[in-house]
């Protein structure tokens, strides 16, 4: 059985055993993700690269320690929502302003090929939305937020990963959901008083 | 249902989660109440938004990072396991040596001496015990001379063996190339060098005892230990033969072995001292076992020439300026895979392979100068000129699965850059190999077929630079190679010819590959090197 075709769990034991291959398969698999987790968490490229990494680097020291209770990308989710918690603590808040200038020129986060260039540019700007409106909400709200909605893991899972029960889960959902619906609406309509002035600057 | 509860139930409304009877009663109120419908609308919208958000796009170094910072860490386990086993084997040795060879030894001294006392009168005079002493220091030196007789044998007034004929034609011309130097008594003068190039004579090895009438010929060879000399009066001699290198040599070596001397409190007379030190250098060059590697020194990457005596028995050095050892053993290959045109303020990739001589983990560092950055990798903190740069690449390489170091370059300003890529073993065993990258301005630069040269002397590492900008191709090429003289004869001349050229001079073979050139020094193994190249030009 070739490292692509295994399961996450051959995969583990194997690594388990100090096959350097095979976790690197584990690393080619779940890497996306653990940055995409990162990336919507922290709001910065750098810093969600820096906290993929320092997650695989964690899971490698501690692999003799997993011992499979939960799956494999549960438990990498967990170790990644330490290293963004880490972050943030050091970082203590997200600056937005400072989120605008970074991603400005960030021409790259998505795949240049996929639409034409205008709806890219769209896209990208509506990404960026979504990023600017997650970093206003409080930590908390953002990762439920983010494990739910966008991750699309179920309570039970996400209750594990930020080690609360699943009521809580729930609850804090609930109220994150309308938290981003404030910000998102709010946004939305600042956004379309600039569209509007540049459009008005345009006929001019 | 009142707004407010309906209001308390939207979000589990939207996950589907209520009872069918409390979600029918919420779409009727919806229907009938504007307010909480565009309540519902919004919040509705707003998550649709973020569950159908795109996900980002890692970049595209990431993996290879993190694979790096993975196979570092076991890289260090590794290492810290192998110090640990080897620690404890050499515990364990001195363990067993002790219980089988120096016990047994110290109980017959015991008995032995017990067995003197029994003999000798009951006061013993002082000159008695003295002459008791003696037979017992030597013999101990006899049981260091079998755990080290290269070091220890020196000493005293022991005849040096003179060396045997050399097996083969070439070790025997290494040999007495080395013992040559090393050896030639300090109170004659250096008289007329053998030209490194022509046919070694046989009789280097086996020339009679000099006198300084033999001035204007080979200079004779002593077989017997030379006239006790100082080191301040032999070393502007072996300087005048054997250039920088050996100088070198005698900077790093001679002192500690002074030194040692000194903290081992060796009462002998000045001229016994200044004669072992001597005498143990010729051992130390002489002898085939491996100099320490240290830190910093360079290793395999031969920023200077005398750097290597020890590995591999073949000691890089330089005579004349002309006249250049073609270096030490090498670890491996570096080549080209990928590489992208390096425009000004915009990053490319490139790629480089490693093949090594032997299988086996191998780390692979990258340091960029000359204003260059590899942006796939963290920055080196400011102010380690002598560092190796950061982790390229770490793993286990062999011939059939070379290393692969992606490298993310970019500069901000036009013109010649290059960058050192550091291979080093687990044993830690390095080599340094150089890239050299032109810095195009898009548009600003055309590459020239051929170009004029303003000066004829080089050195390697200027001349690939220029060569590199004006081709607008990169290069790579060892280190080993870079400090070393080129005599350029050509006004105006294409890359290729400069490059035939170079490879007349220096003996060296290069290649056009993946839209850039290669320099490698021809195959050559421990036991094939060849000594010295062709003088510059005759």
């Amino acid at each position: 059985m070739t490292p692509m075709e295994a399961s996450d769990q051959d995969l583990l034991e194997r690594a388990q055993k100090g096959d350097g291959p095979a976790f690197d398969a584990l690393v080619n698999r779940h890497y996306s993700r653990i940055y995409g987790l990162a990336y919507r968490f922290l709001g910065n490229r750098d810093e969600a690269a820096d906290a993929t990494q320092e997650t695989f680097l964690k899971a490698f020291q501690q692999l003799s320690r997993f011992r499979g209770r939960s799956a494999f990308g549960t438990w990498l989710f967990r170790i990644c929502v330490n290293c963004c918690q880490d972050i943030l603590r050091k970082r203590r808040e997200i600056a937005v302003s400072q989120l605008d200038g970074n991603e400005s020129e960030d021409m790259s986060v998505w795949d240049p090929n996929e639409g034409n260039p205008d709806e890219l540019i769209s896209e990208r700007e509506r990404a960026r939305a979504i990023q600017k409106a997650l970093a206003q909400l409080d930590p908390d709200f953002r990762q439920v937020l983010i494990l739910c909605d966008m991750e699309g893991l179920t309570y039970s899972e996400v209750a594990e990963i930020l080690r609360i029960p699943e009521g809580t889960v729930k609850s804090r959902l609930h109220r994150a959901r309308w938290a981003f619906k404030e910000v998102w609406v709010r946004t939305s309509e600042e956004q379309g008083r600039t569209a509007d002035r540049q459009k008005r600057g345009e006929s001019l | 249902m009142t707004c407010e509860s309906v209001r308390e139930r939207l979000s589990a409304f939207l996950s589907e989660e209520l009872e069918t009877e409390e979600q029918s009663r919420i779409t009727d109120h919806l229907e009938i109440c504007w307010a909480c419908r565009q309540e519902w609308e919004q919040l509705r919208e707003a998550i649709a938004v973020l569950k159908t958000a795109p996900a980002p796009t890692p970049p595209p170094y990431l993996a290879d990072r993190i694979r790096l910072t993975t196979w570092n860490q076991q890289w260090l386990v590794r290492r810290a396991t192998l110090v640990r086993q080897w620690t404890f084997a050499l515990a364990a040795g001195l363990g067993l040596f002790l219980i089988v060879i120096a016990y047994p030894w110290i109980e017959m001294m015991r008995e032995r001496s017990e067995r003197r006392e029994e003999s000798l009168p009951a006061v013993a005079s002082a000159p008695a015990m003295m002459r008791q002493d003696r037979p017992r220091a030597l013999e101990g030196k006899r049981f260091a001379d079998v755990e080290k007789p290269l070091l220890s044998q020196p000493e005293g007034k022991k005849v040096i063996p003179s060396v045997k004929p050399p097996p083969s034609p070439r070790a025997g011309v290494e040999r007495s190339q080395r013992r040559l130097l090393a050896e030639v008594p300090a109170a004659t003068s250096p008289g007329v060098f053998h030209s490194p190039d022509s046919p070694f004579p046989e009789s280097v090895g086996e020339l009679k005892p000099s006198a300084a009438e033999h001035e204007q010929q080979s200079q004779p060879f002593p077989t017997t230990p030379p006239p006790p000399a100082s080191s301040q009066e032999l070393e502007p001699l072996q300087r005048r033969l054997a250039g920088p290198a050996l100088l070198m040599e005698n900077t790093v070596k001679e002192e500690p072995t002074l030194r040692q001397e000194e903290r081992a409190g060796t009462k002998e007379s000045k001229t016994g001292t200044e004669r072992s030190s001597t005498e143990r250098r010729r051992y130390e060059m002489i002898s085939p076992a491996p100099a320490p590697l240290q830190k910093g020194l360079g290793g395999f990457g031969g920023q200077g020439p005398g750097e290597l005596a020890g590995l591999g028995g073949i000691a890089p050095f330089r005579t004349q300026d002309r006249f250049a050892v073609l270096s030490a053993p090498a670890l491996g290959q570096f080549f080209w895979i990928k590489v992208e045109p390096l425009l000004v303020s915009s990053p490319a990739v490139f790629v480089v392979g490693f093949t090594p001589e032997t299988a086996g983990p191998v780390q692979i560092r990258a340091k960029p100068e000359l204003g260059l950055e590899v942006i796939n990798l963290p920055p080196s903190p400011a102010g380690q000129t002598d560092s190796d740069g950061e982790i390229a690449f770490a793993g286990p390489v062999s011939a059939e699965k070379p290393g692969r170091v992606t490298l993310v370059l970019r500069t901000s300003q036009a013109g010649a850059r290059r960058l050192r890529l550091t291979a080093q073993t687990i044993e830690g065993l390095r080599e340094s190999w150089w890239v050299i990258v032109p810095a195009i301005t898009p548009g600003g630069f055309s590459s020239n077929p051929s170009f004029s040269f303003q000066g004829q002397n080089w050195v390697l590492m200027d001349l690939l630079l220029h060569l590199a900008w004006q081709s607008q191709r990169p290069f790579l090429v060892p280190a080993s190679l870079t400090d070393r003289p080129v005599f350029l004869n050509l006004e105006k001349a294409s890359v290729t010819d400069v490059l035939s050229q170079v490879k007349r001079l220096l003996q060296v073979e290069w290649e056009e590959r993946a839209d850039g050139f290669r320099l490698t020094v021809p195959a050559f193994s421990r036991s094939q090197a060849v000594p010295f190249t062709k003088p510059a030009h005759q």
